[in-house]
């Protein structure tokens, strides 16, 4: 196993003439939780697209769980899960055959999902039937599918943006006890949020981006975050 | 009135703003429709006109027989008008867009929603009525009729405008009767759909081609008259047989009756539309839920997770099935078409080559238009999913690969289909066996070209709207090559190519096709998610 859940190297990313990410360097430990903040615009999801490999790096490099997106891009790809702001996806199929299909994708056998599915239903009491297509189902409801199929395939790296938008308080708990159980096994997180306080109890550093450029990382600790913040984007 | 004209002039806008993007290639596609049109519009014409000047010299019989024509097309175009009238008014109701859900939401009066919903349904149809309409009545006058070109062509548009609107208020009622009871039901609906399509289909031919029609090629003279009056179109009730008596005498006072009984239609239909229209509307929200009936074995999805995922998609969503099931269903509504006339039509030794000759080209065009729909956008109707199919293959190429794999099954299932009609029609073996060897290789020519440029598109944003993704320059690209390869088949066919020619254009097409593929493989391994898009 690499040292490094996530390791960028002078990472930088243009839209033509209009420089988005600007010299990039992170690493993400195994086991870590790392909360990216930044204001609109700063250039999160683009990051978080790019480590998934679903936009072409143009220079510096992105290594996931050791394996090199640019060399070995099946490996980077199989080591990591993007958990997407925008959860609408495949809405004729339901929540569960969802599931199934993405266990299918990762290489995880059927019995192990049948074997799993209802430990992990249970981590979302208020999850509406998965019955249902996910197309009928609320914004929260598709966010805890998501969270589920990334609980059972266990990715090394776990890509998260916005993950808290739509999910109800209670979930909103859950959803962060599920992620410190989730790196106790070795396993890291790789968080986008705008919500601070979800930041502040959960993640173990914080990074700030903005107009690209990550400007601080930090060990959160006792530090506050909010004036943390305002001290880099007033 | 004021909201309905603020609602217009908001469409206008949403068109302008449309346009101003990528405005060269959208006035490109704009030309190259146009010009399929203007294709489709000379074919009909002279068409039409051919036959109607082959019967011209056998009077009255032969301007009695165009007339009939000329009625049979008018009652078959409208059957596809209703057809087209309602899906569109279903897809609005059940899947409403975002702009109707927020006009529901405000206070704007249901009559003002009906007529948006309606107005641009009605100009649709009444464009594509008129497509054929004014071809065929204009070769019709040269030939037979007494009205200036001018008058001709007012009268037409404004007889067809009358129509499409009588027939667009029923299929609203109609729809937002059945609509609600529907929903939740989806998963048969295209099956049950299809077989009452194919089966009033059926019906309608039957009554436009009825077994009397054999009997007036061989009967007598003076018996003729008498076998034609009794036909079923041309009884009095046929309200429709009036706006024919229009065309054939010029006498304006035929139109009356029509013309009176189509307002009232049109009237009567929007003032009880616009009371059904929300309630059904709400109705439908109502059974939000919808279950799947056809839910596929889980352990399906750990065998072939892509072509589940892909048939449930063609199953479960409105557009796909309603798309995949009326393109087969015009392929059946045609082969018994043809049946029909084959049976009514027994002595048809010198003109055999030509029907079987249109009918191959026929069935070819009808199989583009639902690889076009069906195939060609199988990659690019991803649309806000594909970020997910990216991320989960491990290539671009693997990507490229489930697709056209999915692609095989769908031409596969075409390629059948196609056979098996031309087997049902009763023609000589031979005649069979050739127009199975040429619509299979064009079968599996068009759908291979229809896979390879489908899956080097991927503009995602159109994902959302498969139609969109068709008529786009790639789609348009694809339907004009398509057209080149479907009139290359149909002259090798007729025998206007050389045989050696044959071989060459042949060997030649699947080597184009082939480079395109191989093209399409390379482009694939730079398949990525639009960079500036949320």
């Amino acid at each position: 196993m690499s040292s490094q859940a996530l390791n960028i190297k002078n990472l930088s990313f243009s839209f033509g003439k209009n420089a988005v990410l600007k010299d990039i360097n992170l690493e993400i430990k195994h086991g870590e939780i790392f909360a990216l903040i930044g204001p609109n615009g700063a250039g999160k999801s683009t990051l978080f697209r790019l480590i998934s490999g679903l936009l072409p790096i143009q220079k510096g490099s992105i290594e996931v769980n050791g394996h090199s997106l640019s060399d070995s891009l099946s490996e980077a790809k199989a080591s990591q899960m993007l958990l997407t702001d925008d959860p609408n996806i495949y809405p004729y199929l339901t929540g569960k055959e969802f599931i199934h299909m993405h266990a299918s994708l990762r290489g995880i056998k059927e019995s192990k999902v049948s074997k799993e599915l209802p430990k992990l239903k249970k981590i979302f009491p208020t999850l509406a039937n998965l019955e249902e297509p996910i197309g009928e189902q609320s914004r929260g409801n598709k966010q805890k599918i998501q969270i589920i199929c990334a609980m059972l395939t266990k990715p090394k790296l776990l890509l998260s943006d916005e993950p808290i938008v739509g999910l109800d308080p209670s979930s909103v708990v859950t959803f962060g006890e599920t992620l410190e159980e989730f790196v106790k096994e070795k396993n890291s997180v790789l968080l986008a949020l705008h919500t601070l306080d979800f930041a502040q109890k959960y993640a173990h550093k914080v990074g700030i981006l903005i107009n690209g450029e990550l400007v601080i990382i930090k060990d959160i600790g006792k530090s506050d975050l909010y004036k943390l913040y305002q001290k880099y984007t007033s | 009135m004021t909201v309905l004209l603020k609602l217009f002039l908001t469409d206008f806008k949403q068109a302008s703003f449309w346009l101003k993007k990528h405005t060269i290639a959208k006035i490109l596609v704009s030309i190259a429709s146009l010009l399929l049109l203007t294709g489709l519009v000379n074919i009909l014409f002279w068409g039409s006109y051919s036959y109607f000047w082959s019967i011209s010299p056998y009077q009255p019989y032969g301007k009695l027989t165009a007339i009939y024509a000329l009625h049979s097309g008018l009652i078959i175009t409208a059957w596809f008008v209703f057809l087209s009238s309602f899906i569109q008014i279903f897809r609005s109701i059940i899947k409403p867009s975002k702009e109707l859900i927020y006009l529901m939401g405000q206070p704007v009066k249901p009559i003002t929603i009906s007529l948006w919903i309606s107005f641009r349904a009605w100009i649709i149809n009444t464009f594509l009525m008129l497509i054929f309409w004014l071809p065929v009545t204009f070769s019709y006058n040269l030939v037979f009729g007494e009205f200036s070109t001018t008058s001709l062509i007012t009268n037409i548009v404004l007889i067809t405008s009358v129509i499409t609107a009588a027939i667009q208020v029923t299929s609203t009622f109609i729809s937002l009767i059945v609509t609600p009871l529907l929903k939740g039901h989806e998963s048969w609906l295209a099956a049950g759909g299809t077989i009452s399509f194919l089966g009033i289909s059926w019906g309608l031919i039957g009554l436009v081609f009825p077994q009397s029609l054999r009997e007036l090629i061989r009967i007598d003279i003076d018996k003729f008259d008498q076998l034609f009056s009794n036909l079923p179109l041309n009884q009095n009730w046929v309200i429709t047989r009036k706006i024919i008596q229009f065309l054939e005498t010029t006498q304006i006072s035929y139109l009356v009756l029509p013309i009176i009984f189509f307002l009232i239609l049109i009237i009567v239909g929007i003032f009880i539309n616009q009371f059904l229209l929300i309630k059904s509307w709400q109705r439908v929200l109502a059974k939000a839920y919808n279950r799947h009936p056809l839910s596929p074995p889980i352990y399906w999805w750990y065998q072939k997770p892509h072509i589940i995922k892909e048939t449930l998609l063609m199953i479960r969503d409105h557009s796909e099935r309603n798309s995949f099931f009326f393109f087969l269903g015009l392929l059946g509504f045609f082969f018994f078409f043809l049946q029909r006339s084959l049976n009514i039509n027994q002595d048809l030794s010198q003109s055999l080559e030509s029907l079987t000759a249109f009918s191959l080209g026929a069935v070819l065009f009808i199989s583009t238009a639902f690889l076009l729909r069906i195939v060609f956008p199988l990659l690019t109707k991803e649309g806000h999913s594909a970020w997910y199919l990216l991320r989960e293959c491990h290539s671009g190429l693997e990507v490229h690969q489930t697709k056209a794999t999915y692609a095989k099954l769908l031409i596969g299932l075409l390629f059948v289909l196609v056979n098996l009609g031309w087997l049902l029609m009763p023609l000589s073996k031979e005649i069979k066996l050739s127009l199975i060897v040429y619509s299979s290789f064009g079968v599996i020519l068009l759908g291979w070209l229809n896979t390879v440029m489908g899956l080097m598109m991927t503009e995602w944003e159109k994902g959302d709207n498969p139609e969109q993704i068709s008529t786009s320059g790639t789609g348009i690209l694809t339907l004009i090559i398509s057209l080149i390869i479907i009139t290359g088949i149909v002259s090798s066919y007729l025998k206007v190519i050389p045989y050696d020619w044959n071989i060459t254009l042949s060997v030649l097409s699947l080597g184009i096709i082939l480079a395109i593929h191989r093209f399409s493989e390379a482009k694939s391994q730079k398949y990525q998610y639009p960079q500036n898009w949320d």
